[in-house]
């Protein structure tokens, strides 16, 4: 127990600091919200070592963290909701089997572009349909990426214990 | 990477390409500036008369058919990075102070 509670508080600080370097990268010229998604990548290994508890736990802990910190609370609603339900997609995705690292690391990253979306749509107008292809084309790319890392991860890291 | 995350990139690639080749054509250039605020229309004006909108929170400038946000209270200055917008249905959205800028 006080094993796991140590490896989720170094990962989410981990994930944490990748938060804050994206920060320092601004992507928004392309469309609003744009992100690597490195923090991701955290969660992504846990799903890939079965432990979605800890994924979830992880993603909450640090996105929760990083609005106190960093942003701007009101963009809480945008990265929570977005957060918990790519989560739980990359879960399922994962418990199929049908895609690998990289299929659901997209799929995740396109669910989170997706709930962002819907969320902006209820906050804003529908105005915010215009950027959809620009998500969709980021969440292909970095999404793969990020899949991609956390899988040559998961293999180096043969376990946490 | 399995063959399914090749052939799932690829449909979504062809989704995007659909998407942008509908958003392309459907933006055509826009006449008037709409700012909304709280989902209220608070502003409503013509794109080709230069204009400096001061809303306390943000600026906003009006010049040569196009719109920017030139300054904004909030941290993360996301409306003030973003580029000018000038087409028909782009916006700037200043999610802290719940600005939306519209060209229609």
């Amino acid at each position: 127990m006080a094993k796991k509670v140590a490896l989720y508080g170094v990962l989410a600080s981990v994930g944490l600091v990748f938060s804050y370097v994206e920060t320092l990268l601004p992507l928004t010229f392309i469309a609003p919200g744009v992100k690597i998604g490195l923090a991701n990548g955290i969660a992504l290994l846990l799903i890939l070592k079965n432990d979605i508890k800890g994924a979830f736990l992880v993603n909450i802990i640090r996105i929760l963290l990083l609005n106190l910190l960093f942003v701007n609370p009101f963009s809480l609603i945008f990265s929570l909701s977005a957060g918990v339900v790519s989560t739980l997609v990359m879960w399922l995705v994962s418990k199929t089997k049908i895609f690998g690292a990289v299929g659901f690391s997209v799929l995740g990253a396109l669910t989170h572009n997706l709930v962002q979306t819907v969320v902006a749509l209820i906050l804003l107008g529908s105005g915010v349909l215009y950027y959809s292809p620009f998500l969709i084309f980021s969440a292909i790319i970095s999404g793969s990426a990020i899949g991609f890392l956390a899988k040559v991860l998961d293999k180096k890291i043969k376990t946490f214990f | 990477m399995k063959k399914a995350d090749v052939k799932l990139i690829i449909c979504l690639a062809a989704v995007g390409v659909i998407l942008l080749a509908v958003v392309l054509l459907c933006s055509k250039t826009g006449k008037t500036v709409v700012i909304t605020q709280n989902n209220k229309q608070i502003y409503s004006g013509s794109l080709y008369e230069d204009k400096v909108i001061d809303l306390k929170t943000n600026v906003i400038e009006i010049k040569n058919g196009k719109v920017d946000v030139k300054e904004a209270v909030c941290k993360n200055q996301i409306c003030v990075k973003h580029k000018q917008i000038s087409k028909k249905g782009e916006q700037i959205a200043c999610i802290p102070n719940k600005i939306l800028i519209t060209v229609e």
